[in-house]
């Protein structure tokens, strides 16, 4: 039997060239491409599909929980993210809910392929770069990601340095020492693993804690 | 002199032995076997069609690969070409010649719109087609400015890109409806609001929302910390913004960067 597999995409080009992909492949029929929730209802009812790739960047709806629901319709299928930003808190939210796996789109076709079959076998499916982040090697279990290790101050002076503030502005709004706040943002930057307040300013914004 | 003879006597033997190929001995030394596409039918080789070329410019991975099935499914076009190098595409462009060049907007490793001009300075006129996830005021006025003949976004039916590379191929322009809402009533290109960023201001922009320092920026395009600061200034004044953090959010609102 097939893999019966949906592509939750609302970038046509991309599901349309997926479905393609996965269709040349033996043993892959692609039962449904959708860009709403409630489509994918109806592709779940219809189709008891086996696996769900997801993107986890959908306007409109919450990619996740629009998975589940779907989920819950079908017999035994299985939610994969396939998305462009792999974000700490995207990753820990899609393995705590019950994904099995998390693709990053930079991932040469034949991997993610492979995943969809390895996924249909029961297997957990992860990009490297997922992997090495997030990931513990002995037992496929998500860690704990970084955003949970900054402190709440930390935090909020990181919300302060993406709405652009300075050093200087920051700890005349927090009222502490200039010094404070760099340890404190040297200190957010160390445990994040970036090198420059730009870079911080950006995981934030990818992590979805601040907005551009 | 003997090596390039050689070369042309492989083509003949891999066009001769491919089992796909109807292309006649006489052509294959001129043109690569896999840029012709054999229709299904017959053995008559009349009824070979030259197809379009098409390169894709594009950070790797599993996106470019299917859209470049996608296309070569398409039996007006051949992919000649897949490559996310700005050097690699200046030499991909003289040895494949491809009629249109497919360049996403919104790439990593480089500014594609730079790139992309560039190697249609170096050869004859080729056709673009620019695409991106979600288009900016920045990006749109960037394309149009480049006189890319197409720019569509990936939200759209693939049938509308595929439109826009035929169009391409032929030399004409084609603005799709997500595209549209970026130019004035009457059709035309209206100046972004952030004002137009010079290519250096750009490109040090690129490089700072990417996370650089001025002096790496500088010791990478092998101009002084000075000028980069000064350049980066500049940028701020127009993006009316005033800190590099609030530059880097404005060149990432603008999809000039991923966050």
């Amino acid at each position: 039997m097939a893999i019966r597999c949906v592509l939750f995409d609302d970038h046509l080009v991309v599901s349309e060239a997926l479905r393609m992909m996965l269709e040349a492949e033996d043993g892959i029929q692609v039962v449904g491409e959708c860009a709403s929730a409630q489509t994918l209802l109806d592709i779940a009812d219809r189709h008891d599909p086996d696996i769900i790739l997801v993107d986890l960047e959908i306007p409109g709806c919450d990619p996740v929980e629009s998975a589940l629901a779907a989920k819950e319709r079908t017999s035994a299928c299985k939610l994969v993210a396939l998305t462009a930003y792999p974000s700490d808190a995207n990753i820990a939210r899609a393995m705590s809910r019950g994904f099995v796996g998390f693709l990053t789109k930079s991932e040469p076709a034949e991997f993610i392929i492979e995943a969809v079959r390895g996924a249909a076998r029961g297997e957990r499916v992860f990009s490297e770069f997922v992997r090495s982040r997030s990931v513990n090697a002995q037992d496929d279990h998500i860690i704990e990601t970084k955003s949970s290790r900054l402190t709440r101050r930390e935090i909020e002076i990181v919300l302060f340095a993406a709405q652009g503030l300075t050093t200087q502005q920051i700890a005349s709004q927090v009222s502490r020492s200039p010094r404070t706040i760099e340890n404190q943002l040297h200190s957010a930057m160390k445990k994040v693993g970036v090198q420059s307040r730009v870079e911080l300013v950006k995981w934030a914004i990818r992590e979805g804690l601040a907005t551009p | 002199m003997a090596a390039s003879h050689k070369s042309v006597q492989l083509l003949h033997t891999a066009v001769v032995l491919s089992p796909n190929s109807l292309v006649p001995r006489t052509q294959s030394a001129h043109i690569e076997p896999d840029c012709r596409r054999p229709t299904p039918a017959g053995p008559d080789t009349s009824c070979v069609v030259p197809a379009t070329r098409v390169l894709i410019f594009d950070d790797p991975g599993v996106i470019r690969e299917a859209v470049g099935r996608l296309i070569d499914a398409d039996p007006r076009f051949v992919v000649c070409a897949q490559t996310d190098d700005a050097a690699a595409l200046v030499e991909l462009v003289a040895a494949r010649d491809p009629h249109v060049i497919l360049c996403n907007l919104e790439m990593r490793s480089c500014d594609a719109v730079r790139a992309v001009t560039a190697a249609r300075e170096r050869a004859a006129r080729r056709g673009v087609v620019a695409i991106a996830h979600a288009l900016s005021e920045t990006l749109v006025y960037r394309a149009r400015s480049a006189a890319f003949e197409g720019l569509v976004t990936f939200a759209e039916p693939a049938q509308r890109m595929l439109d826009s590379i035929h169009r391409a191929a032929a030399g004409e322009s084609s603005i799709s409806p997500a595209v549209r809402r970026f130019l004035g009533g009457d059709g035309v290109l209206r100046e972004p609001k952030a004002g137009r960023l010079s290519p250096r201001e750009f490109e040090v922009v690129r490089l700072a929302a990417r996370g650089h320092t001025s002096t790496e920026i500088a010791k990478l395009l092998a101009r002084s910390p000075r000028t980069v600061e000064n350049q980066l200034q500049s940028a701020m004044r127009k993006a009316h913004v005033n800190s590099r953090v609030d530059l880097v959010r404005w060149a990432i609102r603008e999809r000039v960067a991923p966050p």
